[in-house]
């Protein structure tokens, strides 16, 4: 009987999933004839396969690149690789098989896709990174258009020694550790650590870029007795939980800041708890990507493959831009 | 020694508790401060409440992995309600109607299903996930009235926080319905025996789909209190809560084949998963140790529980 349940699930479930795809295909025959601009039956179709679509800096990219198609006349579709590199090998390789006329990815491990994008290369795909770059990128893909998360880094540490003077006590909240962002990042801090030997890193601890656990480590720290002068999140995430454990101890001079320039950042900067945030111009980023993936498939050279875009500091005095 | 034996592991969690409480203060005298000790507070409250919710289902018999995705699903509506344009009620009700709703969902997976709950819960906890992201559009929603944020951050008669007070509220609730009332009684009974407590006569399917809409709505009122804590309403928030609750349930003595454990062990087991935290946040230990930690007191709590059954029989 259970056995029997189980088995009708499944079927359901696949029914299902056929039918979505189905839909899909129909919806899209739809589009192609009502609209004008630029979508039309034959419109080439670009897959970007990104680490995953759990938060703001990762919609906002691909939000901006289906936008950025939508104007050049290409189907954007996302896929999400739930931080499973495994996951993103597949991806790319249905991809390739489904017959995508480009495919954009954001490496989740940079060492591990070499094999994949060459499976595309070889099939004639071309293959654009985007937010992060695979290893030796120049000999794989035809370009790398993102942000530069070393400088980024650097300005935001830069901001804080600014703002303390040259000195005093600084705290770390850092992404996974070990992951990308999280090397980069901190690689930017210690460049410009370097430079301020009378400011001192007496916290820091790995907060996974989450805003409930960034909320209780700086709870506890605040209560260790040690001073802190400055809190420095490697995302607006942890950043938001820090300003916040910050007001609830009432120490409202502590300087917090963060990185990516997400909506609760730039709430959190209008409404005054944190200090400031580095925009990596995400928007830009997944537009950009769109625009040199359609010229790489129309056969156009590009005056430049590493396409970075700027880092811009947000604080109050032009959050109200943002 | 009989009778000693038995306080040993009835009250042993308390001990233990007490000890580690000392040990900190000793390694930090900061620990001991007051302002400390209420944040300690603070931070138990929603892995309490939800501990709370869990400690029905375990000792029912059952498992719930889906509380988790719940306060996150739940946290994301909240917020979306929250914003000052409904009276704070709203998405109170809102979060305990939806936390009872997917545990329902799960209890009747359970019972009338016959589904194993590791597996029901464990597809609930996907799936609910999945809807979180959905609903927020991937996105933290932001935005939330002061009003609501002072649920969390504000004090009762300036010294106790409101987060400690729900907490103490549901706790009150809890023990006496696990302890005083005949539904707290058939709670234990479907736990020790499930086959003893239908031939008494007992709606075990009903039990069961109960317990797990006690999680469900625990889980709804923790993602209430965990958007107001956190200022926003993240898909991603409560990821792995339901482990946490879990622990607190094993340490305070509640065992993994049901039948047995008392609410104050889940209380203390709770603070003590915080105390920890706590202790060696302002140690500076980094949480990957705390991790390490955690676990191996999850194994020696289990061992020390699996001994004392042996021990019995």
């Amino acid at each position: 009987m259970k056995r029997k349940v189980i088995s009708v699930l499944v079927c359901a479930a696949m029914l299902m999933t056929l039918l979505i795809g189905c839909n899909r295909g129909s919806e899209k025959t739809d589009d192609s004839s009502s609209t004008d601009e630029g979508t039309s039956k034959g419109d080439l179709k670009v897959a970007m396969c990104m680490s995953h679509q759990t938060n703001d800096f990762q919609i906002t990219v691909t939000s901006a690149a289906i936008e950025k198609g939508k104007e050049l006349g290409i189907e954007v579709v996302v896929f999400d690789g739930n931080n499973d590199s495994a996951t993103q090998i597949s991806q790319i390789e249905s991809a390739v098989d489904q017959g995508y006329d480009g495919i954009i990815f954001e490496p989740i491990n940079v060492d591990a896709v070499q094999n994949i994008v060459t499976y595309a290369t070889d099939e004639g795909i071309p293959v654009v990174n985007v937010v992060g770059a695979m290893s030796d990128w120049e000999e794989y893909v035809a370009a790398y258009v993102g942000g530069d998360n070393v400088t980024a880094g650097e300005m935001e540490m830069e901001k804080v020694a600014e703002l303390l003077d040259g000195k005093g006590n600084i705290a770390i909240l850092n992404g996974p550790m070990g992951s990308d962002p999280q090397i980069q990042r901190h690689e930017g801090y210690d460049n410009i650590l370097k430079d301020y030997p009378d400011i001192t890193v007496v916290n820091e601890d790995d907060a996974e870029w989450a805003t409930d656990k960034a909320l209780n480590i700086v709870e506890n720290w605040l209560q260790s007795g040690k001073e802190i002068n400055a809190i420095i999140c490697q995302n607006d995430g942890m950043a938001v939980g820090a300003a916040k454990a910050v007001q609830d101890a009432g120490k409202k001079d502590i300087i917090v800041t963060g990185i990516d320039a997400t909506s609760d950042g730039i709430d959190a900067i209008e409404s005054g708890s944190m200090t400031g945030t580095v925009s990596q111009d995400a928007a830009g980023q997944g537009s950009l990507s769109v625009e040199t993936m359609a010229k790489v498939i129309n056969g156009e050279k590009l005056e430049k493959t590493d396409l970075r875009t700027e880092n811009i500091w947000i604080d109050e005095s032009n959050v109200s831009e943002y | 020694m009989g009778k000693r034996q038995k306080l040993m592991k009835e009250y042993g969690i308390v001990l233990i508790f007490i000890v580690l409480v000392i040990v900190m203060t000793i390694l930090s005298p900061n620990f001991a401060q007051p302002k400390n000790l209420i944040n300690i507070l603070k931070q138990t409250s929603i892995n309490g409440i939800l501990s709370l919710g869990m400690m029905f289902v375990i000792i029912s018999g059952g498992f719930d992995l889906s509380v988790g995705s719940i306060v996150g699903v739940t946290g994301v509506v909240a917020a979306y309600l929250g914003m000052g344009e409904h009276p704070l009620i709203v998405g109170l009700l809102a979060c305990i109607g939806l936390g009872a709703l997917f545990g329902l969902t799960n209890g009747i997976g359970v019972s009338v299903g016959n589904l194993p709950p590791f597996i029901m819960t464990l597809g609930m906890m996907t799936g609910l996930r999945g809807l979180a992201l959905v609903i927020s559009g991937g996105q933290p929603v932001t935005g939330i009235s002061k009003e609501y944020v002072n649920i969390s951050s504000g004090f009762l008669f300036g010294v106790i926080p409101y987060l400690a007070v729900y907490f103490l509220i549901i706790t009150v609730i809890c023990a006496f319905i696990l302890t005083k009332t005949v539904y707290g009684r058939r709670v234990y009974s479907c736990g020790g025996n499930l086959l003893a407590a239908r031939v008494s006569g007992i709606n075990v399917k009903a039990m069961q789909t109960s317990v797990y809409m006690i999680a469900g709505i625990m889980a709804g009122i923790a993602g209430f209190l965990l958007t107001a804590r956190t200022t926003v309403g993240a898909p991603t928030a409560g990821d792995g809560y339901e482990m946490d609750a879990i622990t607190a349930c094993v340490i305070g003595g509640v065992s993994m084949n049901g039948g047995t454990g008392k609410w104050f062990g889940v209380v203390i087991g709770a603070l003590i998963i915080s105390v920890i935290a706590n202790g060696l946040d302002i140690l500076g230990v980094s949480s990957h140790y705390q991790k390490i930690i955690k676990g191996i007191i999850i194994i020696v709590a289990v061992l020390a529980d699996v001994n004392g059954k042996t021990k019995k029989a």
